[in-house]
């Protein structure tokens, strides 16, 4: 009862004229930072902070938090349609989303993607709402052990992401688990595979190695004749440009997978929605009846990490609510943003300004609503960029690949490496190396080996840490199952055509 | 073209009168902060950014640009390459100091640009989890002589100030507990609230309202005086410990060999915003230490905390390349 | 030798392109503390990394010999029209280098017509109306609006 009243007083905050003002400018403008690769929330965010703070506190947080949900909304169009991941999370979105653009559905993604993000934002805030508290404490159970078996689950998705074969696959991995040591070693300071670049202390950004395997070198791979026709067929009539009711059933599942996923592993600070849109991509793969879909256009396969990427908004709000720790560097500046108030974020920031909570969480009800507004009548819009020639298209894809990849850091080394991983995407593509596991192993393989080298410093170097604590014994037995499920399916397989021999 | 023009003519105007005006930005000022949007440099330079807007005190828009990379590297070595432009600052911290010491690539030091003003000082606390068996820090120092390696404090890069403190605190007390790398400081709060880690060193601004919300306990402040928010925590000294103090210091710092009328021009800026009551509320919100320094006094403590730096990272056992 | 004639030499290639770096991996990881008093050193990762990479290369390989010697049906990449994606790709490459001293409108506006003229066999005409399009479309949409810096040319664009 108690949750409604404040819920009640929210919404009257939340549906002030103003605060509504807000609220649509915050989502419109995520939304245009978030279809626009390498703008990301964060830095817009950032630059509107000094405007911010002149607002009251309600106002600015409802504005700033709707840049951050909103930018997940846009992230999946240039995903979908040029086969460019706006931001980390859509990469998986690529994966299906451009087959269906391919298959002469991009509408029907794109309206898939809309939709997941409004039922996966809803649930988020939902969530955030009635259990902020107890999940908060559940997160803070995650110590490195159990984040080491957390990005354990995460890889083992590679055998659900290899297509023909499993042995190019974990190369593929394992290229990017390489690319990820590339920098200075935190834990001692020293530089590895720098070559002496200063540009390389920091590492590879897998922006750049993702937009590069993904974007360039599709556009590389079209090259190779000279008909101008347009890229795809793009149907006519808007039935055909909406996503259909048995879209919308084939979707119910990854909807709630990706919903809860992508809450839970929010609500851990520095996993991210990557992971999440990795895992409850995995998890729908391993639970469909049609996994030999997935890959081919699945409208499942871009509803749940969509969902994912969108839930883990309210996920990534609950730390910093309930316990003022930022989990990302979004949430960073919103934490920033509650002190330059004079607000002292932490964990008595709901009792002492419930009007700051409630009135968010309100108005990301009213956001997400909008957001759908916003977005959905755009699909059949943008689901016309495809009619272009090749001619201007590829151009077009080059050219915001570049720009995406250069505006991360300023730095024109950067659009050499995408050059470089342009190339790299297009021969990959030739010899069959799949691209998706590549950037699993870049985006986790850091934080695995963190958590690894964390757990043993704790630990003394005693190994039976990493799999003596319950939670991190459920994770660890989860990724065996994932890891052996193929090998059993294999050997049925073989049994089965032995059987038939036989008989 | 024609402003590009209109702007040509006024700045050699304003260049041939230099003698008679006094410098006046002429076009937007650019804030560089050598790390990504929602770090603590980037939230101090937006913050600063807030406070001059507040009070007018630039006459042209600031923007605050993001040059990441190498841990400070890369924004130090793109101010040093910048010499003569007098519409670019950047924000310095410790990392400024330690960097040129413990990286071969580092070759800019502090000397070599032109600082301006340091702003504020960053004190330290120790703080425990509430529930934790450690009241002072004398319990915890004791318990780590009993189990040498066996404690855990969570914290950053081996180069940063928490590992440096540590070092000191384990010298002077001649124990040993571990040291956790973590990534972001989300993470570094969360492993002491979660009981994975056993302490850990933080801003008072972070530890405050865990303090007022019953989750973590203060075994001692790092300074040399009480530190005016935490009136009730002893510091490290009064504890019988002595350990010298490693303030993190943040200000503002420009291009090598910066003309002296664009300097003096800054420093009246960066004079006035002190003065400002916005300013000092801004310090107080965050618990930040009043450091404003400018000047000669400013070299001398860039000097000596090059100095105490050095000495620190030697005892800390960190390589030293120069 | 008839194995060796109809085995797919990109495929062996690749293979041996990954364990040269796989080989390179280890050698650099060689020199690195591979366990440390605290756990696994700076070293420990890149080692197994190595390795792995070797391996299974060197699995790919065998396994396709062995599909090959099988005779098992072998799909091989298509190759044909890669002259053109490496030409377009160099146009690329030309076009980033531009950048630094021609700034990123003109250079992109010269890869844009290199593209259409030589890959796609356009006309001048339509290639430069597609080039000078999608440049001003960029740098209205990313410099003017959204206020993205661009690397920029001594003509302030």
């Amino acid at each position: 009862m108690e949750i409604l009243t404040n819920l009640a007083q929210g919404f009257a905050i939340a549906l002030e004229p103003m605060n509504l003002f807000w609220c649509f400018l915050g989502v419109f403008l995520g939304t245009v930072v978030g279809i626009l690769p390498g703008l990301g929330p964060s830095a817009t965010v950032a630059l509107l902070l000094p405007l911010a703070t002149q607002m009251s506190p309600t106002a600015g947080i409802i504005m700033m938090a709707g840049i951050y949900y909103g930018a997940k909304y846009g992230g999946s169009t240039t995903a979908i349609l040029l086969n460019v991941p706006g931001e980390s999370a859509s990469v998986v979105t690529c994966i299906d989303g451009f087959e269906m653009a391919r298959n002469g559905r991009a509408g029907p993604a794109l309206g898939i993607a809309a939709i997941a993000s409004f039922v996966a934002g809803t649930v988020g805030v939902i969530l955030l709402m009635l259990i902020a508290p107890p999940v908060a404490e559940f997160a803070l159970r995650f110590g490195p052990p159990e984040y080491f078996a957390l990005m354990a689950f995460g890889l083992s998705m590679v055998v659900l992401l290899a297509g023909k074969s499993m042995l190019k696959a974990l190369l593929s991995m394992f290229v990017g688990l390489w690319l990820a040591t590339i920098g200075i070693d935190m834990f001692t300071d020293s530089e590895r595979y720098t070559y002496d670049r200063v540009e390389l202390l920091d590492g590879v950004h897998f922006v750049v190695v993702a937009i590069g395997t993904f974007a360039i070198g599709e556009v590389l791979a079209n090259l190779t004749s000279n008909s101008s026709q347009q890229m795809f067929k793009v149907p006519r009539g808007l039935r055909n440009l909406m996503p259909n009711w048995q879209d919308i059933k084939d979707s119910r599942f990854a909807l709630l997978n990706g919903s809860l996923v992508g809450f839970f592993v929010g609500v851990l600070p520095g996993a991210g929605s990557t992971i999440a849109s990795f895992v409850s991509y995995g998890v729908e793969k391993a639970m469909s009846r049609h996994p030999e879909n997935f890959g081919k256009g699945a409208v499942e396969g871009v509803a749940a990490p969509e969902a994912a990427n969108n839930s883990e908004t309210g996920g990534a709000l609950v730390p910093l609510m309930t316990l003022g720790i930022p989990g990302s560097a979004t949430t960073a500046i919103l934490l920033a943003a509650l002190i330059l108030w004079g607000l002292r974020p932490g964990p008595l920031l709901i009792q002492d300004h419930p009007e700051i909570f409630w009135g968010l969480v309100a108005s990301m009800y009213i956001g997400n609503v909008m957001l759908l507004i916003l977005n959905l009548p755009l699909v059949p819009v943008f689901a016309q960029i495809l009619r272009l020639p090749g001619y201007i298209l590829y151009p077009v894809i080059l050219g915001v690949s570049i720009i995406g990849v250069y505006s991360v850091d300023q730095r024109l080394f950067d659009t050499w490496l995408v050059a470089f991983f342009g190339l790299l995407g297009y021969l990959m593509r030739k010899v069959e190396y799949p691209a998706a596991p590549l950037i699993l192993g870049l985006v986790l393989g850091d934080l695995m080996e963190n958590a690894v080298r964390q757990s043993l410093m704790m630990s003394a170097g005693d190994v039976s840490i990493l799999y003596t604590r319950p939670l991190a014994l459920v994770m660890l037995v989860l990724t065996a199952a994932v890891l052996v499920g193929p090998l059993f399916r294999r050997m049925a397989k073989w049994r089965l055509k032995v059987a038939e021999q036989e008989g | 073209m024609r402003n590009a023009l209109k702007i040509l003519t006024a700045s050699a105007l304003l260049a041939g009168a230099a003698g008679a005006h006094a410098f006046t930005p002429d076009r937007n000022i650019e804030f560089m902060v050598h790390s990504g949007p929602g770090a603590g440099n980037d939230v101090f330079a937006r913050s600063v950014q807030g406070v001059l807007e507040k009070i007018k005190g630039l006459p042209q828009t600031v923007q605050v640009a993001n040059k990441t990379g190498g841990g400070g590297l890369v924004a130090m070595s793109y101010l040093a390459e910048k010499k003569g432009e007098t519409h670019l600052l950047a924000v310095f911290t410790s990392v400024w100091f330690v960097n040129p010491q413990i990286r071969e690539k580092a070759k800019v030091t502090m000397r070599d640009l032109t600082p301006i003003a340091r702003l504020v000082l960053e004190p330290a606390v120790m703080t425990v989890r509430a529930d934790s068996p450690y009241k002072t820090a004398k319990d915890f120092f004791g318990a780590a002589k009993q189990n040498p390696g066996k404690l855990k404090q969570s914290g950053g890069s081996l180069s940063g100030r928490d590992n440096t403190t540590r070092h000191l605190l384990m010298k002077a007390t001649g124990t040993e507990w571990q040291f956790i790398s973590m990534k972001s400081g989300g993470e570094r709060v969360a492993a002491l609230l979660g009981g994975h880690v056993d302490m850990y060193i933080m801003e008072p601004a972070e530890a405050l309202e865990q303090i007022r919300a019953g989750k973590i306990r203060v075994l001692a402040t790092l300074m040399n005086k009480r530190i005016p928010s935490l009136p009730d925590s002893a510091t490290i000294r009064e504890q019988g410990f002595n350990v010298p103090e490693i303030p993190q210091a943040r200000g503002f710092v420009g291009p090598p060999g910066m003309a002296a009328d664009v300097k003096s021009y800054y420093e009246g800026v960066f004079t006035k915003m002190y003065k400002s009551s916005e300013w000092q509320n801004f310090l107080k919100a965050n618990y930040y230490e009043d450091g404003f320094l400018i000047g000669p006094g400013l070299n001398k403590f860039v000097d000596e905390y090059t100095q105490t730096m050095r000495g620190i990272l030697k005892e800390a056992g960190i390589k030293l390349v120069r | 030798m008839s194995w060796w004639k109809s085995a797919d030499k990109s495929e062996l290639a690749c293979s041996a392109i990954l364990v040269a770096l796989g080989v390179s991996i280890l050698a650099d990881a060689w020199d690195w503390p591979y366990l440390t008093k605290d756990g696994p050193g700076p070293g420990f990762f890149p080692l197994w990394i190595g390795i792995s990479i070797i391996g299974l290369s060197v699995a790919v390989a065998a396994l396709h010999l062995y599909d090959v010697v099988r005779r098992s049906p072998v799909e091989r990449p298509n190759w044909r029209g890669s002259a053109r994606v490496l030409t377009g790709w160099a146009g690329l490459a030309v076009s980033i280098a531009l950048m630094k001293p021609a700034g990123f409108i003109l250079s992109f506006l010269l890869l844009v017509v290199f593209l259409v003229m030589v890959i796609f066999q356009r006309s001048f005409l339509a290639a430069l109306t597609v080039g000078a399009g999608t440049s001003i479309g960029f740098w209205v949409v990313f410099v003017k609006l959204l206020q993205v810096q661009l690397p920029a040319g001594p003509w302030g664009f």
